[in-house]
Protein backbone atom coordinates (compact mmCIF):
# COMPACT_ATOMS: atom_id res chain seq x y z
CA UNK A 1 0.00 0.00 0.00
CA UNK A 2 3.10 2.36 0.28
CA UNK A 3 3.46 3.64 -3.02
CA UNK A 4 -0.06 3.64 -3.55
CA UNK A 5 -0.62 6.05 -0.26
CA UNK A 6 2.15 8.16 -1.25
CA UNK A 7 0.50 8.75 -4.99
CA UNK A 8 -2.68 9.75 -2.90
CA UNK A 9 -0.85 11.94 -0.86
CA UNK A 10 0.32 13.90 -3.82
CA UNK A 11 -2.40 13.86 -5.18
CA UNK A 12 -4.70 14.86 -2.56
CA UNK A 13 -1.62 17.55 -1.67
CA UNK A 14 -2.08 18.85 -5.48
CA UNK A 15 -6.20 19.18 -4.86
CA UNK A 16 -5.78 20.51 -1.54
CA UNK A 17 -3.28 23.39 -3.37
CA UNK A 18 -6.58 23.39 -6.50
CA UNK A 19 -8.68 23.40 -3.76
CA UNK A 20 -7.46 26.82 -1.53
CA UNK A 21 -7.46 28.40 -5.37
CA UNK A 22 -10.50 27.52 -6.50
CA UNK A 23 -12.33 26.58 -3.59
CA UNK A 24 -11.60 28.37 -1.06
CA UNK A 25 -9.90 31.27 -1.71
CA UNK A 26 -11.28 32.05 -4.70
CA UNK A 27 -14.43 33.31 -3.19
CA UNK A 28 -12.42 36.15 -0.93
CA UNK A 29 -11.38 38.21 -3.57
CA UNK A 30 -12.27 40.04 -6.78
CA UNK A 31 -10.63 41.36 -9.38
CA UNK A 32 -10.44 44.10 -12.36
CA UNK A 33 -8.84 47.69 -13.31
CA UNK A 34 -10.50 51.31 -14.21
CA UNK A 35 -13.23 50.53 -16.71
CA UNK A 36 -11.92 54.03 -18.05
CA UNK A 37 -8.45 52.43 -19.26
CA UNK A 38 -10.10 49.95 -21.27
CA UNK A 39 -10.62 52.27 -23.87
CA UNK A 40 -6.92 53.22 -24.33
CA UNK A 41 -5.84 49.27 -24.15
CA UNK A 42 -5.00 47.81 -28.20
CA UNK A 43 -8.88 46.27 -28.45
CA UNK A 44 -10.96 45.69 -31.52
CA UNK A 45 -14.30 46.24 -30.28
CA UNK A 46 -16.13 42.81 -30.66
CA UNK A 47 -19.05 44.09 -32.98
CA UNK A 48 -21.78 41.50 -31.82
CA UNK A 49 -22.11 40.15 -28.65
CA UNK A 50 -20.12 36.79 -28.61
CA UNK A 51 -21.50 33.50 -27.64
CA UNK A 52 -20.52 31.24 -25.11
CA UNK A 53 -18.60 28.76 -26.56
CA UNK A 54 -17.30 26.58 -23.53
CA UNK A 55 -18.40 25.47 -20.28
CA UNK A 56 -19.41 28.82 -18.23
CA UNK A 57 -19.81 26.57 -14.86
CA UNK A 58 -15.93 25.29 -15.46
CA UNK A 59 -13.17 27.05 -14.06
CA UNK A 60 -11.28 26.41 -16.78
CA UNK A 61 -13.27 27.94 -19.64
CA UNK A 62 -10.66 30.02 -21.62
CA UNK A 63 -12.53 33.12 -20.13
CA UNK A 64 -11.37 32.50 -16.67
CA UNK A 65 -7.52 32.80 -17.39
CA UNK A 66 -7.26 35.62 -14.56
CA UNK A 67 -10.85 34.97 -12.92
CA UNK A 68 -10.73 35.37 -8.70
CA UNK A 69 -13.86 34.78 -7.41
CA UNK A 70 -17.68 32.88 -7.81
CA UNK A 71 -18.73 32.02 -11.21
CA UNK A 72 -21.29 34.48 -12.23
CA UNK A 73 -22.39 31.40 -14.37
CA UNK A 74 -23.39 29.06 -12.08
CA UNK A 75 -25.20 31.93 -9.07
CA UNK A 76 -27.65 33.06 -11.53
CA UNK A 77 -25.63 35.14 -14.15
CA UNK A 78 -23.40 34.38 -17.19
CA UNK A 79 -20.03 35.07 -17.69
CA UNK A 80 -21.16 38.22 -19.11
CA UNK A 81 -24.41 39.34 -16.59
CA UNK A 82 -24.92 39.70 -12.71
CA UNK A 83 -27.80 37.59 -11.03
CA UNK A 84 -30.94 39.18 -10.63
CA UNK A 85 -31.38 41.59 -7.91
CA UNK A 86 -27.43 42.43 -7.81
CA UNK A 87 -25.42 45.53 -9.50
CA UNK A 88 -22.23 45.57 -11.63
CA UNK A 89 -19.45 46.66 -10.47
CA UNK A 90 -18.12 50.11 -11.11
CA UNK A 91 -14.52 49.73 -12.29
CA UNK A 92 -12.88 46.34 -13.05
CA UNK A 93 -9.82 45.00 -14.22
CA UNK A 94 -9.46 43.30 -17.02
CA UNK A 95 -6.93 40.50 -18.24
CA UNK A 96 -5.97 38.87 -21.48
CA UNK A 97 -7.25 35.46 -22.54
CA UNK A 98 -6.59 33.36 -25.54
CA UNK A 99 -9.58 31.48 -27.08
CA UNK A 100 -8.55 28.10 -28.22
CA UNK A 101 -11.40 27.98 -30.69
CA UNK A 102 -9.99 30.96 -32.69
CA UNK A 103 -6.40 31.42 -31.03
CA UNK A 104 -6.83 34.92 -30.55
CA UNK A 105 -6.40 37.27 -27.53
CA UNK A 106 -9.41 38.68 -26.37
CA UNK A 107 -9.70 41.50 -23.74
CA UNK A 108 -11.72 40.21 -20.71
CA UNK A 109 -12.75 43.04 -17.82
CA UNK A 110 -13.66 40.92 -14.94
CA UNK A 111 -16.26 42.72 -13.50
CA UNK A 112 -17.88 41.70 -9.75
CA UNK A 113 -21.25 42.09 -8.98
CA UNK A 114 -22.63 43.33 -6.08
CA UNK A 115 -25.33 43.44 -3.41
CA UNK A 116 -25.71 40.06 -2.04
CA UNK A 117 -23.45 37.88 0.01
CA UNK A 118 -20.88 35.50 -1.56
CA UNK A 119 -22.92 33.18 -3.82
CA UNK A 120 -20.32 30.48 -3.14
CA UNK A 121 -21.24 28.25 -5.89
CA UNK A 122 -18.32 27.40 -8.58
CA UNK A 123 -15.03 28.72 -6.67
CA UNK A 124 -12.72 29.79 -9.13
CA UNK A 125 -9.53 31.57 -9.07
CA UNK A 126 -6.39 31.60 -11.94
CA UNK A 127 -3.70 34.05 -11.64
CA UNK A 128 -2.83 34.23 -14.74
CA UNK A 129 -1.00 37.52 -14.64
CA UNK A 130 -2.57 38.54 -11.33
CA UNK A 131 0.07 41.50 -9.31
CA UNK A 132 -0.06 42.51 -5.71
CA UNK A 133 -2.53 44.78 -4.38
CA UNK A 134 -0.60 47.99 -5.53
CA UNK A 135 -0.33 46.97 -8.65
CA UNK A 136 -4.26 47.70 -9.11
CA UNK A 137 -4.85 47.87 -12.62
CA UNK A 138 -3.84 44.04 -12.33
CA UNK A 139 -4.63 42.82 -9.36
CA UNK A 140 -7.33 40.35 -8.69
CA UNK A 141 -7.20 39.82 -5.24
CA UNK A 142 -9.06 43.11 -4.40
CA UNK A 143 -12.38 43.31 -3.38
CA UNK A 144 -14.17 45.61 -6.64
CA UNK A 145 -17.02 45.54 -5.01
CA UNK A 146 -15.82 48.85 -3.42
CA UNK A 147 -16.71 50.93 -6.48
CA UNK A 148 -20.28 49.93 -6.78
CA UNK A 149 -23.79 51.05 -5.51
CA UNK A 150 -23.65 47.69 -3.16
CA UNK A 151 -20.43 49.07 -1.57
CA UNK A 152 -18.07 45.76 -0.99
CA UNK A 153 -20.82 43.02 -0.82
CA UNK A 154 -19.63 41.10 -3.30
CA UNK A 155 -21.75 37.76 -4.88
CA UNK A 156 -19.66 36.95 -7.57
CA UNK A 157 -17.59 37.22 -11.38
CA UNK A 158 -17.86 38.03 -14.78
CA UNK A 159 -15.71 37.49 -17.51
CA UNK A 160 -16.89 39.62 -20.13
CA UNK A 161 -15.33 39.98 -23.69
CA UNK A 162 -14.12 43.89 -24.21
CA UNK A 163 -12.43 43.14 -27.42
CA UNK A 164 -9.63 41.08 -29.47
CA UNK A 165 -6.58 41.90 -28.49
CA UNK A 166 -4.33 43.80 -31.15
CA UNK A 167 -1.24 43.42 -29.09
CA UNK A 168 -0.29 46.93 -30.44
CA UNK B 1 -42.16 -13.50 40.88
CA UNK B 2 -43.82 -12.67 37.61
CA UNK B 3 -41.33 -11.17 35.08
CA UNK B 4 -43.39 -8.12 35.39
CA UNK B 5 -42.90 -8.32 38.91
CA UNK B 6 -38.79 -8.71 38.80
CA UNK B 7 -38.49 -5.93 36.02
CA UNK B 8 -40.08 -3.71 38.65
CA UNK B 9 -38.11 -4.28 41.50
CA UNK B 10 -35.23 -4.25 39.30
CA UNK B 11 -35.78 -0.78 38.25
CA UNK B 12 -36.51 0.15 41.66
CA UNK B 13 -33.48 -0.84 42.92
CA UNK B 14 -31.78 1.35 40.05
CA UNK B 15 -33.36 4.24 40.35
CA UNK B 16 -32.68 4.16 44.28
CA UNK B 17 -28.70 3.73 43.13
CA UNK B 18 -29.34 6.95 40.99
CA UNK B 19 -31.25 8.81 44.05
CA UNK B 20 -28.45 8.08 45.98
CA UNK B 21 -25.71 9.64 43.53
CA UNK B 22 -27.91 12.53 42.65
CA UNK B 23 -27.42 13.25 46.46
CA UNK B 24 -23.75 13.01 46.28
CA UNK B 25 -23.23 15.60 43.00
CA UNK B 26 -23.38 18.93 43.34
CA UNK B 27 -25.30 20.36 40.44
CA UNK B 28 -23.69 22.49 38.11
CA UNK B 29 -23.94 26.19 37.08
CA UNK B 30 -23.15 27.39 33.85
CA UNK B 31 -20.57 29.67 33.93
CA UNK B 32 -18.50 31.73 30.91
CA UNK B 33 -14.92 31.54 30.75
CA UNK B 34 -12.47 33.98 30.55
CA UNK B 35 -9.14 34.27 28.83
CA UNK B 36 -6.55 32.95 31.31
CA UNK B 37 -3.81 35.77 32.04
CA UNK B 38 -0.94 34.01 31.30
CA UNK B 39 1.98 34.11 28.63
CA UNK B 40 0.43 34.73 25.56
CA UNK B 41 3.93 33.55 23.83
CA UNK B 42 2.17 30.69 22.02
CA UNK B 43 -1.18 32.10 21.18
CA UNK B 44 -2.23 32.88 17.70
CA UNK B 45 -5.02 34.72 16.23
CA UNK B 46 -6.34 32.85 12.83
CA UNK B 47 -8.33 35.47 10.95
CA UNK B 48 -11.10 33.50 9.26
CA UNK B 49 -12.57 35.71 6.02
CA UNK B 50 -15.57 33.29 6.10
CA UNK B 51 -15.68 33.42 2.20
CA UNK B 52 -19.02 31.29 2.25
CA UNK B 53 -20.32 34.17 4.80
CA UNK B 54 -18.14 37.28 4.05
CA UNK B 55 -21.03 39.06 6.10
CA UNK B 56 -19.65 36.71 9.42
CA UNK B 57 -16.02 37.15 9.61
CA UNK B 58 -14.09 36.01 12.66
CA UNK B 59 -10.97 35.71 14.39
CA UNK B 60 -10.46 32.71 16.06
CA UNK B 61 -7.61 32.40 18.99
CA UNK B 62 -5.71 29.17 19.90
CA UNK B 63 -3.50 28.14 22.49
CA UNK B 64 -1.22 26.71 20.33
CA UNK B 65 0.95 24.58 23.24
CA UNK B 66 -2.22 22.73 24.00
CA UNK B 67 -4.19 22.98 20.68
CA UNK B 68 -7.28 24.77 22.92
CA UNK B 69 -9.44 27.38 21.21
CA UNK B 70 -9.97 30.02 23.58
CA UNK B 71 -12.71 32.19 22.20
CA UNK B 72 -13.41 34.43 19.45
CA UNK B 73 -14.23 37.79 18.06
CA UNK B 74 -17.04 38.30 15.24
CA UNK B 75 -15.59 40.97 13.16
CA UNK B 76 -18.54 41.24 10.76
CA UNK B 77 -18.45 41.84 6.68
CA UNK B 78 -15.22 40.63 5.50
CA UNK B 79 -13.41 41.94 8.52
CA UNK B 80 -10.83 38.90 10.40
CA UNK B 81 -8.07 41.33 11.11
CA UNK B 82 -6.36 41.23 14.68
CA UNK B 83 -4.04 43.49 16.42
CA UNK B 84 -2.29 43.18 19.68
CA UNK B 85 -0.91 46.54 21.12
CA UNK B 86 2.29 46.10 23.20
CA UNK B 87 1.22 49.19 25.17
CA UNK B 88 3.65 49.80 27.59
CA UNK B 89 2.38 53.24 28.54
CA UNK B 90 -1.31 51.80 29.48
CA UNK B 91 -0.26 49.69 31.92
CA UNK B 92 0.59 47.04 29.83
CA UNK B 93 -3.14 46.44 28.59
CA UNK B 94 -3.90 42.98 27.00
CA UNK B 95 -6.39 44.22 24.54
CA UNK B 96 -7.36 42.90 20.93
CA UNK B 97 -8.16 45.19 18.53
CA UNK B 98 -9.78 44.32 15.30
CA UNK B 99 -11.31 46.00 12.34
CA UNK B 100 -14.97 45.36 11.64
CA UNK B 101 -17.70 46.45 8.99
CA UNK B 102 -21.31 46.25 9.46
CA UNK B 103 -24.01 47.29 6.85
CA UNK B 104 -27.39 48.42 8.43
CA UNK B 105 -29.13 45.34 7.08
CA UNK B 106 -27.04 42.31 6.56
CA UNK B 107 -26.04 43.12 3.07
CA UNK B 108 -28.04 46.72 2.55
CA UNK B 109 -28.39 50.18 4.30
CA UNK B 110 -25.46 51.97 5.75
CA UNK B 111 -22.14 51.11 6.02
CA UNK B 112 -20.52 51.66 9.66
CA UNK B 113 -16.69 50.72 9.83
CA UNK B 114 -15.50 50.50 13.38
CA UNK B 115 -12.16 49.68 15.19
CA UNK B 116 -12.84 47.05 18.47
CA UNK B 117 -10.84 47.75 21.22
CA UNK B 118 -11.80 43.98 22.89
CA UNK B 119 -10.69 43.48 26.67
CA UNK B 120 -8.19 40.45 26.28
CA UNK B 121 -9.67 38.83 29.67
CA UNK B 122 -12.95 39.02 29.43
CA UNK B 123 -13.05 39.50 25.23
CA UNK B 124 -16.07 41.50 25.43
CA UNK B 125 -15.52 44.88 23.48
CA UNK B 126 -14.64 47.95 25.30
CA UNK B 127 -15.18 50.49 22.74
CA UNK B 128 -16.57 50.45 19.29
CA UNK B 129 -14.39 53.61 17.74
CA UNK B 130 -16.30 54.81 14.81
CA UNK B 131 -14.01 55.71 11.46
CA UNK B 132 -14.11 55.99 8.07
CA UNK B 133 -16.60 53.65 6.27
CA UNK B 134 -13.64 53.13 3.49
CA UNK B 135 -11.39 50.67 4.71
CA UNK B 136 -9.77 48.26 2.16
CA UNK B 137 -11.19 44.20 1.79
CA UNK B 138 -9.67 41.94 -0.52
CA UNK B 139 -8.13 38.57 -0.52
CA UNK B 140 -5.27 39.69 0.93
CA UNK B 141 -5.92 41.41 4.61
CA UNK B 142 -2.81 41.59 6.00
CA UNK B 143 -0.88 45.25 6.31
CA UNK B 144 -4.47 46.66 5.29
CA UNK B 145 -4.07 47.96 9.17
CA UNK B 146 -0.84 48.29 11.14
CA UNK B 147 -0.11 49.73 15.08
CA UNK B 148 2.36 52.42 16.16
CA UNK B 149 5.02 50.63 18.36
CA UNK B 150 3.44 51.90 21.38
CA UNK B 151 0.45 50.13 20.92
CA UNK B 152 -1.35 53.95 20.78
CA UNK B 153 -2.47 54.60 17.19
CA UNK B 154 -3.82 52.28 14.49
CA UNK B 155 -3.51 52.75 10.86
CA UNK B 156 -6.14 51.86 8.33
CA UNK B 157 -5.96 51.38 4.31
CA UNK B 158 -9.16 52.84 2.83
CA UNK B 159 -9.72 52.14 -1.07
CA UNK B 160 -13.01 53.44 -2.55
CA UNK B 161 -11.23 52.77 -5.08
CA UNK B 162 -9.84 56.25 -4.28
CA UNK B 163 -6.88 55.51 -1.42
CA UNK B 164 -6.54 57.33 1.90
CA UNK B 165 -5.34 56.37 5.22
CA UNK B 166 -7.01 56.79 8.37
CA UNK B 167 -5.79 57.45 11.85
CA UNK B 168 -7.54 55.81 15.26
CA UNK B 169 -6.21 57.19 18.71
CA UNK B 170 -6.46 53.70 20.28
CA UNK B 171 -5.30 55.32 23.93
CA UNK B 172 -8.15 58.40 23.72
CA UNK B 173 -10.62 56.01 22.07
CA UNK B 174 -11.40 57.89 18.79
CA UNK B 175 -11.11 58.77 15.36
CA UNK B 176 -8.46 60.89 14.72
CA UNK B 177 -7.70 61.78 11.17
CA UNK B 178 -7.98 60.49 7.28
CA UNK B 179 -5.36 61.73 4.45
CA UNK B 180 -5.24 60.98 0.90
CA UNK B 181 -2.77 58.60 0.09
CA UNK B 182 -2.62 58.23 -3.53
CA UNK B 183 -0.93 55.44 -4.92
CA UNK B 184 -0.11 54.10 -1.66
CA UNK B 185 -1.91 51.93 0.38
CA UNK B 186 -0.48 48.83 2.85
CA UNK B 187 0.98 49.79 5.94
CA UNK B 188 4.27 49.10 7.86
CA UNK B 189 4.47 50.38 11.72
CA UNK B 190 7.92 52.51 11.87
CA UNK B 191 7.81 53.68 15.31
CA UNK B 192 5.80 55.30 17.93
CA UNK B 193 4.40 58.05 15.33
CA UNK B 194 5.16 56.46 11.92
CA UNK B 195 3.53 54.41 9.79
CA UNK B 196 5.36 53.41 6.36
CA UNK B 197 3.00 53.09 2.82
CA UNK B 198 3.69 50.81 0.23
CA UNK B 199 2.91 52.89 -3.52
CA UNK B 200 2.54 51.11 -6.74
CA UNK B 201 5.81 53.17 -8.38
CA UNK B 202 8.21 50.66 -6.21
CA UNK B 203 8.20 53.11 -3.49
CA UNK B 204 7.32 53.69 -0.21
CA UNK B 205 5.31 56.88 1.87
CA UNK B 206 6.54 57.56 5.17
CA UNK B 207 3.43 58.87 6.88
CA UNK B 208 4.17 61.02 10.16
CA UNK B 209 1.58 61.56 12.67
CA UNK B 210 1.77 64.07 15.80
CA UNK B 211 0.64 62.92 19.46
CA UNK B 212 -3.09 63.52 18.65
CA UNK B 213 -2.77 61.28 15.92
CA UNK B 214 -2.80 64.19 13.00
CA UNK B 215 -1.05 63.17 10.02
CA UNK B 216 2.11 65.80 10.04
CA UNK B 217 3.66 64.96 7.17
CA UNK B 218 4.31 62.55 3.91
CA UNK B 219 8.18 61.70 2.62
CA UNK B 220 7.95 59.13 -0.55
CA UNK B 221 11.36 57.32 -0.71
CA UNK B 222 12.90 56.70 -3.81
CA UNK B 223 11.65 53.62 -5.60
CA UNK B 224 13.59 50.85 -4.91
CA UNK B 225 11.62 47.51 -6.43
CA UNK B 226 10.40 47.14 -10.49
CA UNK B 227 6.72 47.15 -9.72
CA UNK B 228 6.12 46.30 -13.42
CA UNK B 229 9.37 43.12 -13.70
CA UNK B 230 9.59 41.58 -9.94
CA UNK B 231 6.86 43.62 -8.42
CA UNK B 232 7.83 42.95 -3.86
CA UNK B 233 4.59 40.79 -2.37
CA UNK B 234 2.61 43.07 0.05
CA UNK B 235 2.80 40.93 3.10
CA UNK B 236 6.57 41.67 4.47
CA UNK B 237 7.89 40.63 8.00
CA UNK B 238 9.92 43.50 10.39
CA UNK B 239 13.38 43.25 12.65
CA UNK B 240 13.69 46.29 14.41
CA UNK B 241 13.65 48.91 12.05
CA UNK B 242 13.65 46.91 9.19
CA UNK B 243 11.08 45.39 6.77
CA UNK B 244 12.03 42.52 4.71
CA UNK B 245 9.83 42.21 1.36
CA UNK B 246 10.43 39.14 -1.14
CA UNK B 247 9.69 39.98 -5.07
CA UNK B 248 7.94 37.30 -7.29
CA UNK B 249 11.51 36.02 -8.37
CA UNK B 250 12.82 35.73 -4.91
CA UNK B 251 14.77 38.69 -4.13
CA UNK B 252 14.75 40.04 -0.37
CA UNK B 253 14.54 44.00 0.00
CA UNK B 254 16.02 44.55 3.31
CA UNK B 255 14.31 48.41 3.47
CA UNK B 256 15.46 50.70 6.41
CA UNK B 257 12.53 52.80 7.93
CA UNK B 258 14.50 54.52 10.75
CA UNK B 259 14.35 58.01 9.31
CA UNK B 260 11.82 59.79 7.82
CA UNK B 261 12.57 58.78 4.42
CA UNK B 262 12.51 54.63 3.59
CA UNK B 263 15.76 54.01 2.50
CA UNK B 264 16.80 50.42 0.96
CA UNK B 265 19.28 49.14 2.64
CA UNK B 266 20.10 45.86 0.84
CA UNK B 267 18.94 43.68 -1.60
CA UNK B 268 19.94 39.69 -1.99
CA UNK B 269 18.80 36.44 -3.08
CA UNK B 270 16.74 33.82 -1.63
CA UNK B 271 17.11 31.22 -4.54
CA UNK B 272 20.49 30.15 -6.04
CA UNK B 273 20.34 30.75 -10.09
CA UNK B 274 19.40 26.78 -10.26
CA UNK B 275 16.79 26.89 -7.48
CA UNK B 276 15.45 29.81 -9.86
CA UNK B 277 15.54 28.13 -12.80
CA UNK B 278 13.89 24.97 -11.24
CA UNK B 279 11.08 27.59 -10.54
CA UNK B 280 11.13 27.90 -6.41
CA UNK B 281 9.83 31.12 -5.15
CA UNK B 282 7.83 31.86 -2.14
CA UNK B 283 3.85 30.84 -1.71
CA UNK B 284 1.07 31.37 -0.01
CA UNK B 285 -0.51 34.69 1.65
CA UNK B 286 1.66 35.13 4.98
CA UNK B 287 5.13 33.86 2.92
CA UNK B 288 7.18 35.49 5.62
CA UNK B 289 8.38 35.22 9.55
CA UNK B 290 11.12 36.24 11.30
CA UNK B 291 12.42 35.16 14.73
CA UNK B 292 14.43 38.27 15.94
CA UNK B 293 16.69 36.97 18.65
CA UNK B 294 17.76 34.06 16.17
CA UNK B 295 18.22 35.92 13.09
CA UNK B 296 16.22 33.66 11.31
CA UNK B 297 14.15 34.68 8.50
CA UNK B 298 11.26 31.80 7.96
CA UNK B 299 10.03 31.45 3.83
CA UNK B 300 6.83 29.07 2.61
CA UNK B 301 8.36 27.55 -0.51
CA UNK B 302 7.08 26.31 -3.65
CA UNK B 303 7.55 25.31 -7.32
CA UNK B 304 5.87 26.47 -10.05
CA UNK B 305 5.09 29.52 -12.35
CA UNK B 306 4.87 33.34 -11.22
CA UNK B 307 0.95 32.29 -11.62
CA UNK B 308 1.49 30.35 -8.24
CA UNK B 309 2.81 32.75 -6.41
CA UNK B 310 0.06 32.85 -3.46
CA UNK B 311 -0.73 29.05 -3.94
CA UNK B 312 -0.36 27.11 -1.02
CA UNK B 313 3.46 25.21 0.10
CA UNK B 314 4.53 22.06 1.31
CA UNK B 315 8.35 23.71 2.50
CA UNK B 316 9.33 26.42 4.60
CA UNK B 317 13.15 27.47 4.21
CA UNK B 318 14.68 28.97 7.31
CA UNK B 319 17.31 31.24 6.13
CA UNK B 320 20.26 32.66 8.48
CA UNK B 321 20.03 36.86 8.27
CA UNK B 322 23.40 37.73 8.35
CA UNK B 323 24.94 35.13 5.99
CA UNK B 324 21.81 35.23 4.02
CA UNK B 325 22.55 31.18 3.67
CA UNK B 326 19.58 28.30 4.24
CA UNK B 327 19.93 26.80 7.30
CA UNK B 328 17.24 24.49 8.18
CA UNK B 329 14.47 23.14 5.71
CA UNK B 330 10.89 21.89 7.87
CA UNK B 331 8.87 19.48 5.38
CA UNK B 332 5.10 20.57 6.37
CA UNK B 333 3.06 18.33 6.80
CA UNK B 334 -0.32 19.81 5.00
CA UNK B 335 0.01 22.15 2.56
CA UNK B 336 -0.05 25.78 3.82
CA UNK B 337 -1.05 29.13 3.24
CA UNK B 338 0.13 31.47 5.81
CA UNK B 339 2.98 31.22 8.47
CA UNK B 340 3.74 32.74 11.75
CA UNK B 341 6.77 32.46 14.15
CA UNK B 342 6.56 33.20 17.82
CA UNK B 343 8.69 35.92 19.16
CA UNK B 344 10.15 33.76 22.31
CA UNK B 345 12.73 31.96 23.45
CA UNK B 346 11.43 28.67 22.11
CA UNK B 347 9.66 29.50 18.98
CA UNK B 348 7.10 27.55 17.58
CA UNK B 349 6.44 27.66 13.33
CA UNK B 350 2.08 27.95 13.34
CA UNK B 351 0.72 27.59 9.63
CA UNK B 352 -2.50 28.01 8.21
CA UNK B 353 -2.85 25.00 6.00
CA UNK B 354 -5.40 22.46 4.52
CA UNK B 355 -5.48 19.44 5.80
CA UNK B 356 -6.93 15.77 3.51
CA UNK B 357 -9.07 14.67 6.80
CA UNK B 358 -9.06 11.14 5.32
CA UNK B 359 -6.41 8.66 5.18
CA UNK B 360 -5.04 8.53 1.74
CA UNK B 361 -5.77 4.55 1.42
CA UNK B 362 -9.42 5.05 2.32
CA UNK B 363 -9.42 7.39 -0.99
CA UNK B 364 -7.63 5.05 -3.34
CA UNK B 365 -10.70 2.63 -2.31
CA UNK B 366 -13.54 5.45 -2.63
CA UNK B 367 -11.81 5.94 -5.97
CA UNK B 368 -11.76 2.18 -6.58
CA UNK B 369 -15.28 1.49 -5.76
CA UNK B 370 -15.47 4.40 -8.65
CA UNK B 371 -15.95 7.88 -6.70
CA UNK B 372 -14.67 11.17 -8.40
CA UNK B 373 -11.22 11.69 -6.36
CA UNK B 374 -11.33 15.31 -7.21
CA UNK B 375 -14.98 15.91 -6.04
CA UNK B 376 -14.27 14.57 -2.91
CA UNK B 377 -14.94 16.94 -0.31
CA UNK B 378 -12.12 15.83 1.80
CA UNK B 379 -9.67 19.01 2.17
CA UNK B 380 -10.28 21.22 5.10
CA UNK B 381 -8.26 24.26 7.18
CA UNK B 382 -6.06 23.04 9.58
CA UNK B 383 -3.71 25.09 12.14
CA UNK B 384 0.06 23.21 12.15
CA UNK B 385 2.25 23.99 15.02
CA UNK B 386 5.87 23.25 14.75
CA UNK B 387 9.01 23.37 16.52
CA UNK B 388 10.75 26.37 15.04
CA UNK B 389 14.42 25.68 16.17
CA UNK B 390 14.11 21.93 15.41
CA UNK B 391 11.27 21.59 12.72
CA UNK B 392 9.41 18.88 14.54
CA UNK B 393 5.97 18.65 13.97
CA UNK B 394 4.27 19.40 17.25
CA UNK B 395 0.18 18.65 16.75
CA UNK B 396 -2.28 19.51 14.02
CA UNK B 397 -5.71 21.72 15.09
CA UNK B 398 -8.18 20.17 13.06
CA UNK B 399 -11.08 22.78 11.37
CA UNK B 400 -9.49 25.71 12.77
CA UNK B 401 -11.75 28.28 10.76
CA UNK B 402 -13.93 28.16 7.76
CA UNK B 403 -11.00 29.67 5.84
CA UNK B 404 -7.60 30.91 7.37
CA UNK B 405 -6.07 34.15 5.45
CA UNK B 406 -4.01 35.03 8.26
CA UNK B 407 -2.39 34.16 11.37
CA UNK B 408 -1.49 36.62 14.03
CA UNK B 409 1.08 36.80 17.07
CA UNK B 410 -0.36 38.71 20.43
Amino acid sequence: MGRLDQWFETRTREIARGTSRRGFLASASALMMGAAAVPLLPVARVSAAMPTDGDATSCDYWRYCAIDGFLCGCCGGSPSSCPPGTVVSAVTWVGTCRNPNDNKDYIISYNDCCGRSSCGRCACQRDEGDMPLYRSDAANDINWCAGSTADIVYNCSTAVIMGVSTGE
Amino acid sequence: MTGKGMITVLAGVLLAGSAAQAADLAPETPYVESLPDTSRDHWVAVGDLNPLGNADTRVMLYDADTGKMLGMMSTGYWGSLSFFPKDSKNGGTKNIVTLETYFERGTRGQRRDYAVIYDGITLLPIHEIGIAPRRMTGFTQTQMGGLSDDGQFLAVTNFTPAQSVSIVNLAGASFADEVPTAGCGQIYPAGNRRFALLCGDGAMRMLTIDDAGAVRGQTDSEPFFDPFTDPVLVQAARKGNDWFFVSMDGYIHDVDVSGDTVKLKEKWSLLSDDEREDGWRTGGIQALAIHEADNKLYALMRQGGRETYEEPCDVVWVFDLATHKRVATIDLVNTTLAINVSPDAKPILTGASFKTVLPYWSLALVSILGAKFEELDVVKPALDVYDATSGAHLRTVDHAANFATSLTQP
